[in-house]
């Protein structure tokens, strides 16, 4: 464990001294994701020109719930989503072989470490995210409890467990499928559509997108842990189920991939 | 006669090419599938504070996203990447000491990478036509039909343009990325992607309506559906050639300073 957490932190500093050797690129990314934030509380606020409430939702609250959508979508792009993708590259080009004679756990690096583009406009983007949610709930006088904090936070790190284990299911795919990199842009769909009320879909849609795909765990049941002190309990206990199983799944999955890797390298 | 030979054996070359990516491919359908459901059902099912929106009833919003879709998945440009690798990795060397426009072979390979995509994810788009056709209501006269085609044919060769020169942009810096997802953003904002231009407020419709990226696909869309008149076709018709004209100029002018500054390593 100790050893993970020193290649983790070596890392990350990689990543970083990586990221500030190019510094327009720094510039520009760390810009475009508080523009896109403006883009998204430009089109809510065009939206509810036009409707009065988006799924039985008002405005502030899909305020809210645009937030706390970036704060888990910035979370999973910080810790995961790049470097899941980037296991395509590394079986392509038979780099993986080196992840596996590495005294670490394959899976941790090719879930965290792969790829040294963990950087500081990521880590900077994820504090603002925050402080704009306390922000945002100080200016709107929500009374928001410790415990219902509690539960804000319990939803979001069972919704990056549930998400982290979906992506590591679709990327251990690449053992047999070539090139299926963009799972980072599939699941960031995914999220993103997390960033409506999940009241939205219905019939069908509704068992896809809220359980079957896990939308609720994106942002919408965190940002309704903030916005009532009246929390559903039974969806942290499923929840913690699906996460739990997904976990094993995931797990099961990979050592049955690893037996039928084949590496590509000479 | 050889520029037609050679365009052939790019073409074929890419088709082969992209036969190895058939499963990112469909599973790039269903990545833009997503915000479509998005959108369709907040539309179909939020309380209206009118009965129309931005004069769009609720099935036109949802046959309006479904022709975007349709448009997005069949007419688009990714050439931004591949100018993008070329500069950086110095593969555009290789390029430009053949005797073929280095414009004509990415376009050629665009060509190639839509007409499989669009074979591929033929199963996809056909579910979506069955399921747009009872948004569509009933086909529209050929003389309009033709406006159509050619406003879409229009849209692809400025969204080409836009993309090639947001690549060309690696002529200058290495790592670029995030001006694609600059480029991203705007295409959202001002394209009609996030939602018809006639939803937006003024004076910033006003602004879009000026822009290049709404001729891509939202013109083509609202043509079809018969929400613009006579003297808004004609302005629209006119604005994307002048686009069209102003973007090729600076393509050519970009390229042109690029070269000069360009210095190749690795390749």
């Amino acid at each position: 464990m100790k050893h993970h957490i020193r290649f983790y932190l070596s890392f990350i500093r990689l990543s970083i001294v990586r990221e500030f050797e190019f510094r327009a690129n720094f510039v520009v990314q760390l810009a475009s994701d508080f523009v896109w934030l403006g883009v998204l509380l430009f089109g809510a606020e065009v939206l509810f020109a036009h409707l009065k409430t988006i799924g039985g939702w008002g405005k502030s609250d899909v305020q809210l719930l645009i937030f706390v959508n970036a704060f888990f979508s910035n979370l999973l792009w910080l810790f995961t989503l790049s470097k899941l993708a980037y296991f395509s590259e590394l079986i392509r080009s038979g780099s993986f072989d080196f992840v596996l004679t590495k005294p670490l756990t394959p899976r941790f690096v090719v879930s965290f470490a792969s790829k040294p583009d963990t950087n500081v406009s990521q880590i900077i983007r994820q504090l603002t995210y925050f402080m704009l949610i306390i922000l945002f709930i100080m200016v709107a006088n929500v009374n928001v409890s410790l415990y219902q904090w509690l539960f804000f936070f319990s939803f979001i790190v069972i919704g990056f467990t549930l998400f982290y284990c979906l992506g590591f299911l679709v990327t251990t795919l690449n053992v047999w499928v070539v090139r299926l990199d963009n799972v980072h842009f599939l699941l960031d769909a995914v999220v993103d559509a997390g960033r409506q009320p999940s009241s939205i879909w219905k019939g069908v849609l509704q068992y896809l997108m809220v359980w079957i795909i896990p939308l609720g765990y994106t942002a919408n049941f965190a940002t309704r842990a903030l916005l009532s002190s009246d929390i559903q309990v039974s969806n942290i206990l499923i929840g913690v189920i699906l996460a739990a199983g997904l976990l094993v799944a995931s797990e099961l999955f990979w050592r049955f991939a690893i037996m039928h890797y084949a590496s590509a390298s000479s | 006669m050889q520029f037609l030979a050679t365009s052939l054996v790019y073409l074929k070359l890419k088709i082969e090419e992209v036969l190895t990516y058939r499963v990112v491919i469909v599973s790039w359908g269903f990545v833009a599938a997503i915000p479509l459901m998005v959108a369709a059902s907040i539309f179909l099912y939020s309380e209206t504070r009118s009965p129309t929106l931005g004069g769009y009833s609720r099935d036109q919003i949802i046959a309006y996203y479904l022709l975007f879709f349709f448009l997005q998945q069949i007419f688009s440009s990714y050439v931004f990447f591949s100018t993008m690798d070329d500069i950086i990795n110095g593969q555009l060397s290789v390029h430009l000491v053949k005797p073929f426009p280095y414009f004509m072979r990415r376009t050629i390979d665009e060509v190639g990478w839509r007409m499989m995509d669009t074979i591929i994810r033929l199963p996809l788009l056909i579910a979506v036509a069955v399921v747009a056709k009872q948004y569509l209501g009933s086909a529209l006269p050929i003389p309009q039909l033709g406006l159509v085609a050619l406003s879409i044919l229009i849209g692809l060769a400025i969204y080409h343009l836009i993309a090639f020169l947001f690549g060309l942009l690696a002529f200058w810096f290495t790592h670029i990325e995030s001006f694609h997802y600059l480029y991203f953003i705007v295409f959202l904002l001002f394209s009609g992607e996030m939602m018809p231009v006639h939803l937006y407020p003024e004076p910033f419709a006003t602004v879009v309506r000026l822009l290049p990226f709404r001729y891509i696909y939202s013109f083509p869309v609202e043509l079809y559906l018969g929400k613009l008149s006579s003297a808004e076709i004609a302005y629209g018709m006119v604005l994307s050639l002048t686009w069209l004209f102003l973007l090729a100029r600076a393509w050519v002018r970009v390229w042109r300073k690029g070269l000069v500054s360009y210095g190749a390593y690795g390749g």
